[in-house]
């Protein structure tokens, strides 16, 4: 068998080949394909998962998000949950959850980035050498689409953890967004 | 002119690209090429520069800054001695400030600092590893300096100056004499060192500077501590460098500083040390000890528990300043004639006691005070004399107050009070002549008290030593110091002291 379909064939069976080979890209990224233990290292920041097949499992899979929704609240730390704000249109500069803070402040050394800083209340600071994991998501009912993403940081210092994102990451405005959950989980 | 400030790593240089003062509550950072990706030092960036421990917020006023270098830094601490030069550079507008929109490359006229070597929070600079390949690996970036003509200053550990013994050059006929090495202890020099070679401008600051840093650094204090009254001996370490005037040109708000007048200068050191016994209730405890409804004799131990800074007595405030200023005229001088003075006269014994280059020919007198029957905190004439540098034992029941007697100390003396079980200066303030200390809250142990005598010019910086010292051996009520090692410290660091025990039995 060549590879791509063979130019001597009825134009029915390079029909076929296509089709086949266009179901096999689909699979590679089945939804099905994520275990349940995938979901727990996604939420507990293992960082040698692939990140991006679990987001894309909890934005295609009804199923996977439920199991999902139903362990972060028994392993999260903290939570802030989506937030009733009247659109202004201006940035929010901070969103304040049970236990922690966060700051969104632009960069004095340039206008385009900024910080996220993530201020922790002591109490749920075990160490300095905790890690803590920051899951973001929301629901878009409307438009029926459903966003995740995953912070993992290393090291705590002064109950602080802090990271630089370009301003039109989506992250950052996934996690500037009042309709948004964030989550916290602090392990030591 | 811009200075180039390059951080030497066993990859080749890295270029301080810029160093831009970010809000405070920004955790410091360095990143490379303009990137947003912190770099694996930044983490102990953030700890060199911040509030309290750090370096470069006790000297510049900041804690929070974001630097750019333009190769990587992954580990190590030698990149310390480089940043804090950079600092300073930048601190005077003279750091290179590039957006990334242009080549940086220095060119006829700038002056291009190469340094190694880490720094301590007393200042000193540690010996750093693979020196001599840091240099071979700057070649083409000397190599560029020496065909341009641009001036080039080599700042290394002096520790590590033996290494440089065959440095040679594979590629070019750079010579070691071409790249002006200095070899320096702490960083103070390596600042006086650079300070040389700034414009005119800078240079006429500097020789000033030059004479009187210490004592500069000892008198200018961080308002914003003051302000803030947190003014325990974390506090302390918010003192500023003396800057200059064209300090005020710095575009960030919060790392300016304005040049205090002599006499504004004065009262803002008299409020600091006001504020530093106010702060230090930490080991006291707010409760001076006394019962309830107790009325202590304020003229003579003034409990400072609880009032504001801002809210004390400018007669006091004036009082300690003018003492400063009158003690760091001639300390030095007086230590060198009493030691003349008494020369042979000291016995083994008692030099155990002594750091060295410091006699005393008086004995120590305290005097104490009790609580009585109503409550008032006073003394009946207790005096303690001490002998072979250790007083009797005191109760600690109904004890409310110490002082340490003027008559019994030589003029310009300084008096300084630690525990070797606790990591803090204890605080003691001049009330009616003498040196007075509050008496500790919690009376549950035993407490030894070190009462330092020092004749040293500058009262902050020996306060600022023994801080350091006692922050680097951490002592606590199971690890406690040894006599002998804070000895040995302060000969280390030449100052001279004298040092007495007083125990606190509970």
């Amino acid at each position: 068998m060549v590879n791509g379909p063979d130019i001597n064939s009825p134009p029915k069976d390079a029909l076929f080949i296509a089709a086949k080979g266009a179901q096999a890209l689909h699979q590679s990224v089945e939804p099905s394909a994520v275990t349940l233990a995938d979901v727990v290292q996604y939420i507990r920041g293992n960082p040698n998962i692939d990140v991006e097949r679990v987001q894309s499992a909890l934005s295609q899979s009804l199923g996977i998000r439920k199991l999902f929704n139903q362990l972060i609240r028994t392993e999260a730390t903290a939570v802030l949950p989506k937030e009733a704000q009247a659109d202004d249109g201006v940035e929010l500069t901070e969103r304040k959850g049970e236990n922690f803070t966060l700051q969104f402040k632009t960069s004095n050394a340039s206008a385009e980035q900024v910080y996220v800083l993530l201020s922790l209340d002591q109490h749920i600071v075990p160490s300095t050498d905790c890690s803590v994991t920051l899951i973001v998501n929301m629901d878009e009912l409307k438009e029926k689409k459903y966003q995740t993403e995953r912070l993992v940081f290393d090291g705590i210092l002064d109950c602080k953890v802090q990271k630089l994102f370009m301003r039109n990451d989506p992250v950052l405005a996934l996690l500037r967004n009042p309709e948004s959950n964030v989550l916290i989980r602090v392990k030591s | 002119m811009n200075v180039f400030v390059y951080l030497a790593t066993t990859q080749g240089p890295s270029l301080v690209q810029r160093i831009i003062p970010e809000d405070a509550d920004v955790q410091s950072l360095v990143c490379e090429n303009f990137g947003y990706d912190p770099l694996p030092i930044s983490n102990g960036y953030y700890n060199f520069v911040k509030k309290g421990p750090g370096l470069i917020h006790k000297d510049f006023g900041h804690g929070a800054f974001r630097v750019d270098v333009d190769k990587a830094i992954t580990q190590g601490k030698s990149w310390q001695l480089g940043m804090y030069l950079a600092h300073y550079a930048q601190s005077q507008n003279v750091l290179l400030t590039s957006d990334g929109s242009v080549s940086s490359q220095p060119e006829a006229g700038d002056i291009v600092v190469w340094a190694t070597g880490e720094v301590k929070a007393d200042r000193q600079i540690l010996s750093v590893k693979q020196v001599a390949k840091k240099l071979i690996l700057s070649e083409p970036l000397f190599e560029h300096c020496l065909s341009h003509k641009i001036r080039v200053l080599t700042f290394i550990p002096a520790s590590d100056a033996e290494e440089l013994k065959d440095v040679g050059f594979a590629n070019t006929d750079i010579r070691l004499e071409h790249l002006n090495v200095k070899s320096l202890g702490d960083v103070d020099s390596a600042l006086n060192e650079l300070k040389r070679y700034l414009p005119d401008q800078h240079a006429a600051a500097a020789a000033t500077e030059s004479d009187e840093s210490e004592k500069a650094r000892a008198d200018v204090e961080d308002r914003e501590s003051l302000q803030n009254n947190k003014a325990s001996i974390e506090n302390r370490e918010g003192h500023g460098m003396d800057k200059k005037p064209d300090d005020l040109n710095q575009t960030d708000g919060n790392a300016r500083k304005k040049k205090s007048s002599p006499v504004g200068k004065f009262v803002i050191t008299g409020l600091v040390l006001v504020a530093l016994v106010f702060g230090a209730t930490q080991w006291l405890g707010k409760n001076s000890g006394l019962p309830k409804g107790a009325k202590p004799d304020v003229t003579a131990i003034d409990d400072f528990g609880g009032k504001p800074a801002d809210s004390l007595d400018p007669k006091t405030i004036d009082q300690v300043s003018d003492k400063i200023q009158a003690v760091a005229k001639d300390g030095i001088t007086m230590v060198k004639s009493l030691k003349d003075d008494v020369g042979q006269a000291v016995n083994d014994l008692t030099a155990s006691f002594f750091s060295e280059g410091y006699e005393r020919r008086h004995d120590l007198q305290l005097e104490f005070f009790t609580l009585d029957r109503e409550g008032n905190c006073a003394s009946k004439g207790s005096v303690l004399t001490a002998n072979n540098f250790s007083f009797e034992n005191l109760p600690l029941d109904k004890l409310c107050g110490l002082e340490i007697l003027n008559r019994s100390l030589a003029e310009h003396e300084k008096v300084f009070i630690m525990s070797p079980q606790f990591e803090g200066i204890i605080p003691v303030r001049l009330a009616g002549g003498n040196w007075s200390v509050m008496s500790p809250s919690n009376r549950d142990t035993d407490k030894t008290l070190w009462i330092v005598i020092s004749q040293h010019e500058s009262r902050f910086l020996v306060e600022e030593k023994l801080s350091a010292f006692l922050a680097e051996q951490k002592p606590t009520a199971d690890k406690p110091l040894r006599k002998s090692e804070l000895v040995d410290w302060l000969n280390k660091k030449e100052v001279p002291a004298a040092i007495y025990t007083l125990v606190l039995e509970k």
